[in-house]
């Protein structure tokens, strides 16, 4: 773990003062900036992020009792010591009310001032630890990049574990986010064929005129533009594992060529007179409850019964919260290894944002919150302020998948769109694109292709 | 934390007074630093021990000024 030492900010007034506690602290081991005080100092304040100022109270421009004022305010993790040469009682209550650690009086006593550093480094330290530990049991507690302590998950974990051998056809049910590819890789992996090839597929992210050509390939001239003849991915991936991502948004004529490929192995080229044998075990995951397509007739029933043969379910994250910790810390570890920062942690109130945060985009969106605020951070602590920048206006009420509409009441290219209402929609959900889709009123799918034409993907 | 002293009431109302605890603030400040940083049987921590006697007398004197000045 990358390391530095506190950071203590000295603020008086008096050149003198500054210079006989950045002498002790220095010895205390601490870096010291410091500081004379006035208005220059609010400026600086949200960037000097030190982890514990000390404030001479009595100062001409601004007083140290605004000075924690403010402080409180942008870094409420930030430890205040106060010093002063007239300690009333009334001015300590008042300290100490606003949530000054302690309140010194001048000459200073550096016995006094030696326990409240060691104090700070070890709160600082404290933290650390922690997060190693969280850090190191996420490690033991995942499972094929998927992390989860929750009986649920652990629960999940031992049924992909005892299919993986023999499961020929699965379906994976959960919102956008949860981890479904990684279920299906975790399948691959532990299964027969895990030397073979895993081929995702996006069935939201395929124009529907090509959804054949791509699954089940093409001959030379078969279509306009078909100028050589092409493999689809079921021939690509025979031996191995085909995965198939919103399997829900499937037309319904390919629908009934993918039931004939899972009952039978036969796969006919689009074009082509014969067919041909694969052997592709198929994972099919959706974000959609298909029972209720099945009844408006937008997924057919017999694929249905074929796909959820083994039918594996996967918490939303807001229901296994608990979690939360060892995924931070997993993720704090992965990006700070990454863009060489010494983040060890967060901070309390940082991680009150995350326990409370609605997560419609699930596990994906935590990780992507925790990739930014990790750029944006420039300490050793994930701050509460940096985390309720990134996720903006995180209290709003969770977008949670909704029951399907009969498709023919979705818009299929909806209202006219520009790039930065479609920027600002999935900045809004975390870059979540199904919640994207519903915020924009228009299909995943068309929400792909704009996507594609302002060149986002 | 500590009970405010009379000197403490008199320097918080008096700019003047307020620069002059803050100096010798300084001097005690050092001289405490200095003594913790010298070895025992130094014979120099003697002449610090006086310096540091007199910052604290001369800041005990401060409400006498105080009123001097009144």
């Amino acid at each position: 773990m990358a390391d530095r030492r506190p950071r203590l900010l000295v603020v008086d007034d008096e050149p003198s003062i500054r210079a006989l506690v950045q002498r002790f602290a220095e010895r205390e081991e601490f870096d010291v900036i410091t500081h004379e005080g006035g208005r220059a100092l609010l400026a600086q304040l949200a960037t000097l992020k030190p982890d514990a100022a000390l404030l001479d109270r009595n100062m001409p421009e601004v007083g140290g009792l605004d000075i924690l004022r403010i402080i409180r305010e942008v870094d409420p993790e930030c430890q205040v010591i106060l010093m002063t040469g007239d300690a009333t009682v009334e001015s300590a209550i008042e300290a100490v009310k606003l949530g000054a650690l302690d309140y010194l009086r001048k000459p200073l006593d550096f016995e006094r001032l030696g326990e409240l550093l060691t104090t700070v480094r070890y709160s600082i330290e404290r933290r650390q630890r922690l997060m190693a530990a969280d850090s190191e049991l996420a490690s033991r507690i995942e499972f094929c990049g998927m992390i989860g302590r929750d009986p649920g998950m652990q629960e999940l974990f031992d049924l992909i574990r005892r299919l993986a051998p023999h499961a020929r056809t699965a379906l994976v049910i959960g919102e956008t986010g949860t981890g479904k590819e990684l279920v299906a890789r975790a399948l691959h992996k532990l299964g027969p064929r895990h030397d073979r090839k895993f081929i995702a597929f996006n069935c939201s992210a395929v124009v529907e005129t090509l959804f054949e050509s791509e699954l089940f390939g093409h001959t030379r001239g078969a279509f306009t533009g078909a100028v050589e003849a092409k493999a689809g991915l079921f021939e690509l991936a025979d031996g191995g594992t085909l995965f198939l991502d919103e399997v829900g948004e499937l037309p319904l004529a390919v629908q009934a060529k993918l039931l004939r490929v899972i009952e039978y192995g036969d796969v006919q080229r689009v074009g082509a007179s014969e067919s041909k044998r694969v052997d592709v075990r198929i994972i099919a995951a959706t974000n959609r409850r298909l029972i209720n397509e099945v009844a408006v007739g937008g997924f057919r029933q017999d694929l249905y019964y074929r796909l959820n043969v083994i039918e594996i379910q996967l918490p939303p994250l807001r229901d296994r919260r608990d979690d939360i910790p060892y995924l931070t810390a997993a993720f704090i570890k992965e990006f700070a290894a990454r863009f060489g920062k010494p983040l060890a942690g967060v901070s309390p109130g940082a991680e009150r944002v995350l326990h409370d945060a609605p997560w419609p985009g699930n596990v994906r969106e935590l990780r992507n919150v925790i990739e930014r605020a990790c750029i944006l951070s420039d300490g050793r602590i994930l701050h509460e302020r940096e985390l309720l920048s990134v996720l903006g206006n995180a209290g709003r009420p969770p977008v949670v998948a909704t029951a399907p509409q009969p498709r023919s009441a979705e818009p299929e290219e909806g209202p006219e769109l520009d790039r930065q209402t479609v920027e600002q929609a999935l900045q809004r959900v975390g870059g979540n694109r199904s919640a994207a889709a519903r915020i924009l009123r228009i299909s995943r799918r068309a929400l792909y292709r704009r996507l594609d034409s302002f060149g986002l993907r | 934390m500590t009970k405010s002293s009379p000197a403490d009431v008199i320097v918080r109302h008096d700019p003047l007074l307020h620069a002059f605890q803050n100096h010798l603030s300084a001097i005690v400040g050092f001289c405490d630093l200095l003594l913790r940083e010298l070895p025992e049987g130094d014979s120099k921590r003697a002449d610090v021990l006086e310096m540091h006697k007199a910052g604290h007398a001369a800041i005990a004197l401060l409400p006498q000024l105080h009123n001097r000045m009144r």
